[in-house]
């Protein structure tokens, strides 16, 4: 069975336009869906796959921007191609900024809207994949006790058992155990590894 | 002998006499519906000249007012003409038209006025007003006495005082020898020459008396000019020569007076102050006065034959003394109680020519005529021509009146009526108002009137080189004015009288328009039928005239240039609004350009796949035209908007023109948060309007309304666009806004130009807005809304584009 195709998601207020780039979209290989404005795509059921959003940015109510700011609030990783009949330069850096992958100006040269596309639901595919990994790690973690994340958390940082067990107020011995308890529950087979996951679910980070 | 055009200008009476008693068929009696009034009673005045004589208006000024003061009397007047004297045929017409015009019309009285008409009463009596009672007035005297008038008439005569007027010319020059006595060949004429004979028979003794009746002006002018210094002059009455010109009495009298050699004597108030030195003059006023209280006696029920015929009475010596002084003559050999005028400077001659702008003219006219009025009242007694110098004055003062307030779209309109009006007058046969080009080398007829029959293509194609010498003195602000084309001089002018007489022209009289200093045309009058004279306070008064006229041509092109003006500006706040739609309409643009090169872009794949859905293309192209006829819409919309010219005035739907605004701006209004809600009336009678000036109109009130919004929290930005009937006559289109509002000293200058709140405005929006609103007859209006914001609208007169 073929890999279900990308889809692109069309949000323009004009239905005339709306159409056209659905139905270039759909002659370039992709699925394509039409919204009449941001209200209307957030109704939606939240996707979760490949694909990406092609967005004007000046829409009666609330603008494409609006919308770019709602996604990274609520982590959907949905990657964005501002459109806009008008291309300021306040807008398009704000665009930028909040990650859009290009901010093209109407009417659409073809071969830079393709690409973007592209481009877009490729960043899609492997944002939703770190996210993926990222929310694996976090459902391990969620797994160890209070003591094995305190234990996790001096290991990636380098310590020594004997070092953590003197910090922790507890044997080395003890250490030892529940060391073995987190490489297993982080499916970890070594320090580097678990070093690794600890970075992708932001415990470095969060200690540091 | 007569040309055929003064025959075919003869006949006209009869035919106006005609077409009065048509319209009197179809109008039927007047009658008062409802109320219970006093009936009206009707009176026939009879005049037996063709024309409104300045001794008749003076009785029918004082007849109208007594007899008729609160419009429970009918008056009709009919001039017959009876100078034709001896014209059966013409006379068994008039009958014939008169006995229509009556037969459905009870007649309550007739007043016959000079004794020819009363003679033309008394023959006709029986077959056109049989036992109508009349009563008669300025019937002379001595051929009325003896007359068998029965028992239905009565009336005023007329008092012929030639041996009195004779006495005192022999007291005041007491060498005198001959008398000569002048008159015309009207039927008027030769009754008050025969009443002058009669007068004068019992002086043969004393004074050799001559008689120069009917004679040709010219041959008339040419006898008084070499008189003897033992010699009066009589002048009687002079309507009609021999030639069959025509004369009003002032008229000859000036004519004669210029020539004479001798001092001339007159009989009539309306001769004062034309020239003669005076005399016993009858005052015709006087004659009107007495037979409006004998016709009131009959109209209020008692009988003609029990009210006994009166002599008017106000008989008087008047004299003038600038003719006193002219001859010589002492003023203390007048008789006891002479009433002497003219000896200050007259009223003409106080208002001198400095009146500046028609509305000046019209107070001072105004005055003028008071004054006259006044005077009048006063003395009761009647300056020579005064109802007709009023009734000049009237009619300058009435046009003075008219292009004070005229505005530009009606000056041709209102120049040509009024050079009809006083060509009529002045019984010329065409006017003419000239206006000569800038750098005074060439000239256009931009006016003209000419009297039926008249080819108007040879004055049409006059150039200023064909009278050149009436031009040089036009440009150099002298009046042109001649009697006789042999008036001009024979050498300077001699290619203006090859060209006046080429025309036809007898006589024309042209003043020159000034403004500022600056000759800018010439308005002229000019007789084809008849020779005529101008007299001196005619031509005065033409001048007037035509300061009146260059006023109002030079205010036409400061309006014109005023509506270039704002034509321009019109334009410059359109490219201006239109530089801060730009965002908006490149994406009016861009929209239909976007989905059409997406569609190609699209289609082109679907063919490169090489499996075309047929039905798929079909549907893609489709969007494609429509898309392409949306980007023209658009650029229509815009080619309009920058659309630079002259008000095109079409039937518009505001409801539907708002709507398209609407659309325009709606790109606008979502890059600023706006909320544009429309409450546009349904079939809304159309405006009378230049759809593109509207047009501007709403865009400029609501990027002003969106401009109010600015400050306001995104989500409360609404502008509410409305249109709607407003009473019966106009439809109003409303912009409410929810923006800051108006500070309440600056609601009544909103509208200023120039008057801005905004850093970056010019201040010219709304300033357009009024100008172009009041320029369709509109009006506009601005103030706050009770809760937030304010509220802009205008409204325009309903009406249909004018076919």
């Amino acid at each position: 069975m073929a890999p279900p195709r990308p889809v692109v998601f069309v949000v323009d207020d004009d239905a005339s336009v709306r159409r056209s780039l659905a139905r270039l979209v759909k002659t370039a290989g992709y699925e394509a869906e039409a919204f009449a404005s941001v209200s209307e795509f957030l109704a939606r059921a939240p996707f979760e796959g490949p694909g990406c959003l092609l967005l004007d940015v000046r829409m009666p109510g609330r603008t494409g921007l609006d919308l770019q700011e709602t996604l990274r609030a609520t982590e959907r990783r949905l990657s964005i191609v501002f459109i806009t009949g008008h291309g300021d330069v306040g807008s398009s850096v704000t665009a930028m900024k909040g990650g859009a992958v290009d901010f093209l100006t109407k009417p659409l040269d073809e071969e830079a809207l393709l690409t973007a596309i592209r481009q877009a639901v490729g960043r899609t595919i492997d944002e939703q994949a770190e996210q993926g990994r990222v929310t694996a790690v976090r459902s391990c973690v969620a797994t160890l006790t209070p003591r094995e994340a305190e234990v996790f958390a001096l290991v990636v940082t380098g310590m020594l058992n004997k070092q953590i067990g003197a910090r922790l107020g507890i044997a080395e011995k003890t250490v030892k155990v529940h060391r073995a308890r987190v490489m297993e529950k982080m499916q970890a087979g070594s320090l580097a590894q678990l070093v690794q996951l600890a970075g992708t679910g932001g415990m470095i980070a969060a200690r540091a | 002998m007569s040309s055929p055009i003064s025959l075919s200008r003869r006949r006209r009476p009869g035919g106006r006499v005609l077409v009065v008693a048509l319209l009197a068929l179809l109008c039927g009696a007047p009658s008062s519906p409802g109320r219970v009034v006093k009936p009206v009673r009707t009176v026939v005045l009879l005049y037996p000249e063709a024309r409104l004589l300045p001794e008749i208006l003076a009785v029918e000024d004082a007849i109208r007012p007594a007899l008729d003061p609160d419009g429970a009397v009918s008056l009709y007047t009919e001039y017959l003409d009876l100078a034709r004297g001896t014209d059966v045929e013409y006379e068994r017409q008039v009958i014939a038209l008169l006995r229509e015009k009556y037969a459905s019309r009870r007649v309550d009285l007739i007043m016959p006025v000079a004794f020819p008409a009363l003679r033309f009463f008394l023959s006709h009596r029986a077959e056109l007003f049989p036992g109508v009672p009349a009563v008669f007035a300025a019937a002379n005297l001595d051929a009325v006495t003896g007359l068998d008038l029965g028992s239905d008439i009565t009336g005023v005569r007329l008092p012929s005082e030639w041996g009195a007027t004779l006495e005192v010319a022999l007291a005041l020059q007491p060498r005198t020898r001959r008398a000569i006595v002048i008159s015309g060949t009207s039927a008027t004429d030769q009754n008050l020459q025969a009443a002058a004979a009669h007068d004068l028979a019992r002086y043969r003794e004393r004074v050799e008396i001559t008689y120069l009746a009917g004679w040709p002006i010219a041959r008339l002018l040419d006898e008084v000019a070499t008189l003897p210094k033992d010699t009066v002059v009589l002048f009687v009455s002079l309507l009609r020569d021999q030639a069959g010109r025509l004369f009003t009495d002032p008229e000859a009298v000036s004519l004669i007076t210029r020539a004479s050699s001798v001092p001339v004597y007159g009989w009539s108030e309306t001769h004062l102050g034309h020239g003669i030195v005076g005399g016993r003059l009858a005052s015709f006023e006087s004659q009107g006065t007495r037979a409006a209280e004998l016709a009131m006696r009959v109209l209020g029920g008692e009988r003609p034959g029990a009210l006994p015929v009166v002599d008017g009475s106000a008989t008087a010596y008047m004299f003038d003394e600038r003719q006193l002084r002219r001859w010589g003559l002492s003023a203390s050999r007048l008789p006891a109680g002479s009433i002497v005028r003219y000896q200050d400077a007259s009223l003409w001659d106080l208002y001198g020519w400095n009146i500046v702008g028609a509305g000046a003219l019209v107070v001072a006219l105004a005055l003028l005529s008071t004054g006259l009025l006044i005077e009048r009242s006063g003395r009761r007694r009647a300056e020579v021509s005064l109802g007709e110098r009023l009734r000049f004055e009237t009619l300058l003062a009435e046009e003075a009146a008219t292009f004070s307030r005229v505005s530009g779209a009606d000056v041709d309109h209102e120049i040509e009526r009024a050079l009809r009006r006083i060509a009529d007058f002045l019984g010329v046969d065409w006017s003419t108002l000239t206006e000569y080009s800038e750098d005074s080398r060439t000239a256009r007829v931009t006016h003209r009137w000419m009297a039926e029959g008249m080819d108007p293509q040879p004055v049409a194609g006059l150039g200023l080189g064909e009278i050149p010498w009436s031009v040089a003195q036009l440009r150099g602000g002298a009046t042109v004015r001649f009697a006789r084309v042999e008036e001009l001089p024979e050498v300077g002018a001699a290619v203006d009288r090859q060209t006046y007489r080429r025309l036809g022209v007898k006589s024309s009289v042209a003043v020159p328009l000034t403004m500022e200093g600056v000759v800018i045309g010439a308005l002229a009058f000019s007789a084809v039928a008849v020779e005529r004279a101008w007299r001196d306070e005619f031509v005065q008064r033409l001048q007037l005239l035509g300061e009146v006229f260059a006023n109002t041509l030079s205010r036409r092109r400061a309006e014109m240039e005023g509506q270039r003006l704002r034509q321009d500006l019109a334009h410059i706040g359109r490219v201006s609004t239109v530089g801060e739609l730009t965002a908006s309409l490149a994406h009016e643009l861009n929209q239909p350009l976007t989905a059409i090169l997406a569609n190609a872009q699209a289609v082109r794949r679907i063919l490169d796949a090489g499996q075309a859905d047929l039905i798929e293309v079909r549907a893609i192209v489709d969007d494609i035209v429509d898309d392409d006829k949306r980007a023209s819409d658009v650029i229509g919309r815009l080619r309009s908007l920058l659309k630079k010219g002259t008000l095109e005035r079409s039937s518009v739907d505001m409801s539907e023109l708002v709507g398209q605004v609407a659309r325009l701006v709606a790109g606008d209004a979502v890059l600023r948060g706006v909320v544009i809600r429309l409450e546009l009336a349904p079939d809304l009678p159309p405006v009378a309007a230049d759809r593109v000036q509207l047009q501007q109109v709403v865009m400029n009130l609501i990027l002003n309304g969106l401009d109010a919004m600015r400050d306001s929290a995104i989500g409360s930005r609404i502008l509410l666009l409305r249109t709607a009937r407003e009473g019966e006559g106009s439809v109003a289109v409303t912009v409410q806004d929810s923006g800051a509002g108006i500070e309440s000293t600056e609601v009544g200058h909103v509208f200023d130009a120039f008057y801005t709140t905004k850093a970056n405005g010019l201040g010219m929006g709304l300033a357009i807005v009024k100008s172009i609103v009041e320029a369709h007859g509109g009006r506009v209006e601005a103030r706050n809304n009770p809760k937030r914001g304010a509220t802009f609208s205008f409204a325009l007169p309903i009406g249909q584009k004018e076919p």
